[in-house]
């Protein structure tokens, strides 16, 4: 976070973009960036920062090998969560977004092709026992097959809008997910209001104000679709 | 002072048929109101307004017909002319009916809504208004079509935009002598290249058939509805560029033409 001095520019390069903010009066900021450039009403003591948020749409999660579980067994791992970077101008509480930095472009549907949801389509990276160094996040996920039958599990579609995030000294977190595995096609996700004990030192950056864990089922049917964490 | 028993007994009947109108529109526009509200929120607004006009008709007839009865006029007799004027109507407006009908069945099942890109009898366009007699549309290059509803009860409707996504076809031919495979692994670099591609449900590149002059492929790729035009420009110029780098050939219709007999025929400039 840096702040904007009257009478002095403000040069930031946000991912190989060079952005220059100037202060003309104290209502007005002139930004520029290479050829355009655009005013901004804001007054007060003024800041520009970059601040990671979720995608929009859910996440789908698409695992390179899948994962195999047994019958009444857990698995537990981190699992790598994109998210985007905003370059804002800030005063206080107010913010005013300048550009944001969206890595993965590409995009995937989950469900039947007549019903279901966009989602961000993101390759998995996992880490199993400590968490891998990433400037996206990490959620820290737990599978827990309740089922006397194995399953097998290629993709999960994660939703952003029950998803804390957290910054720890060694990184991004996310609240913890556990997701249990009741039949082959049946399931329930549980949302923790807390995240994993191997984040340091960990600040809330989004708080959704829910103060209890949420619970979803969600059933597999030949006419259903799953919004929420899909196996 | 006014006296107000004196008034009503002299005028009774008149202040009982005034009470029954008022009253009874009133009753009728509330009744009306609330079961249209009902049925918007059950069945959405074009329905729950048709049926708000429907309930207040019937209840403001049934008004009129109290209110006819206090002055003790003979309800049949209006009904039998009643009756009447409406055979005589119908066949004047045999047409009008027939939409006002087609337009109820439009309603009712819904084919498509306000706002939503359809296609009537090959005109493609944004629906702009369902009224009971027309459907009206916008042309995507800026026209204003109205179709009765009796010829579009009629006709062939495609809906463009009932789905999010859809699935983009496109043909795709090279020359015999080309080899299959690498033609293959280029048509899936260029489709999974293409940010408008859908990742899942996944791109498939199929060989339909030995065409004319060319081994024949199509693309089967999903994108979002919003992205049609732009992907398919730019997976065409994508796929032609990516031949061409290649050196694989995209034939076009050959014909060989024979003029009958072993010798070659000379041709003479006249």
């Amino acid at each position: 976070m840096e702040k904007l001095e009257k009478d002095a520019a403000l040069k930031i390069d946000f991912f190989g973009k060079e952005y220059t903010f100037e202060r003309l009066n104290p209502f007005t900021v002139k930004i520029t960036s290479g050829v355009s450039q655009s005013f901004a009403s804001f007054s007060g003591d003024l800041y520009v920062d970059m601040r990671k948020d979720f995608y929009e749409m859910p996440y789908l999660i698409k695992f390179k090998d899948a994962l195999q579980l047994s019958p009444k067994s857990q698995l537990k791992f981190f699992l790598k969560l994109p998210l985007i970077t905003k370059l804002i101008l800030k005063s206080g509480e107010k913010s005013l977004e300048i550009d944001r930095h969206i890595e993965y472009n590409r995009k995937a549907w989950h469900g039947e092709v007549h019903r279901g949801t966009l989602c961000t389509y993101v390759e998995a990276e996992f880490a199993f026992d400590n968490p891998f160094k990433t400037q996206d996040a990490l959620v820290p996920l737990r599978i827990v097959n309740r089922s006397d039958v194995p399953g097998e599990i290629s993709k999960i579609v994660v939703e952003p809008e029950n998803l804390f995030l957290f910054k720890g000294d060694n990184g991004y977190f996310t609240n913890k997910v556990y997701i249990r595995v009741v039949s082959s096609n049946e399931f329930s996700v549980e949302y923790s209001t807390k995240t994993t004990n191997k984040a340091v030192n960990p600040q809330p950056i989004i708080d959704r104000k829910i103060s209890v864990a949420r619970t979803v089922l969600t059933r597999f049917d030949k006419f259903g679709i799953a919004r929420e964490l899909g196996l | 002072m006014i006296d107000f028993y004196n008034i009503y007994a002299q005028y009774t009947t008149t202040v009982k048929a005034i009470l029954i109108l008022v009253i009874g529109i009133i009753v009728s526009k509330i009744i009306s109101n609330i079961s249209g509200k009902l049925v918007t929120s059950k069945l959405g607004s074009h329905i729950g307004g048709v049926t708000k006009n429907i309930i207040f008709y019937l209840l403001v007839f049934s008004t009129i017909i109290a209110f006819l009865g206090v002055f003790e006029i003979e309800i049949t007799g209006v009904l039998a002319a009643a009756g009447i004027l409406g055979i005589v109507i119908g066949f004047a407006a045999q047409t009008s009916v027939s939409n006002i009908i087609s337009g109820f069945f439009l309603i009712a099942d819904k084919p498509f809504e306000i706002g939503e890109a359809i296609e009537i009898d090959g005109q493609a366009g944004v629906v702009l208004d369902i009224s009971l007699l027309s459907t009206r549309i916008r042309t995507f290059d800026n026209r204003y079509l109205r179709f009765p509803n009796s010829t579009v009860a009629n006709a062939r409707i495609v809906n463009l935009s009932r789905y999010e996504i859809r699935r983009l076809d496109i043909p795709v031919g090279i020359a015999y002598k080309e080899n299959i495979q690498k033609a293959l692994d280029i048509l899936d670099s260029v489709i999974k290249s293409n940010e408008n591609i859908l990742l899942e449900p996944e791109p498939q590149v199929i060989i339909t058939k030995f065409g004319e002059s060319s081994i024949d492929f199509e693309i089967r790729a999903w994108i979002q509805r919003s992205a049609l035009f732009t992907a398919r420009t730019e997976l065409i110029k994508g796929i032609k560029t990516a031949f061409d780098e290649a050196g694989i050939e995209i034939p076009f219709p050959h014909r060989t033409v024979y003029f009958g007999g072993d010798g070659a025929v000379e041709i003479k400039r006249i």
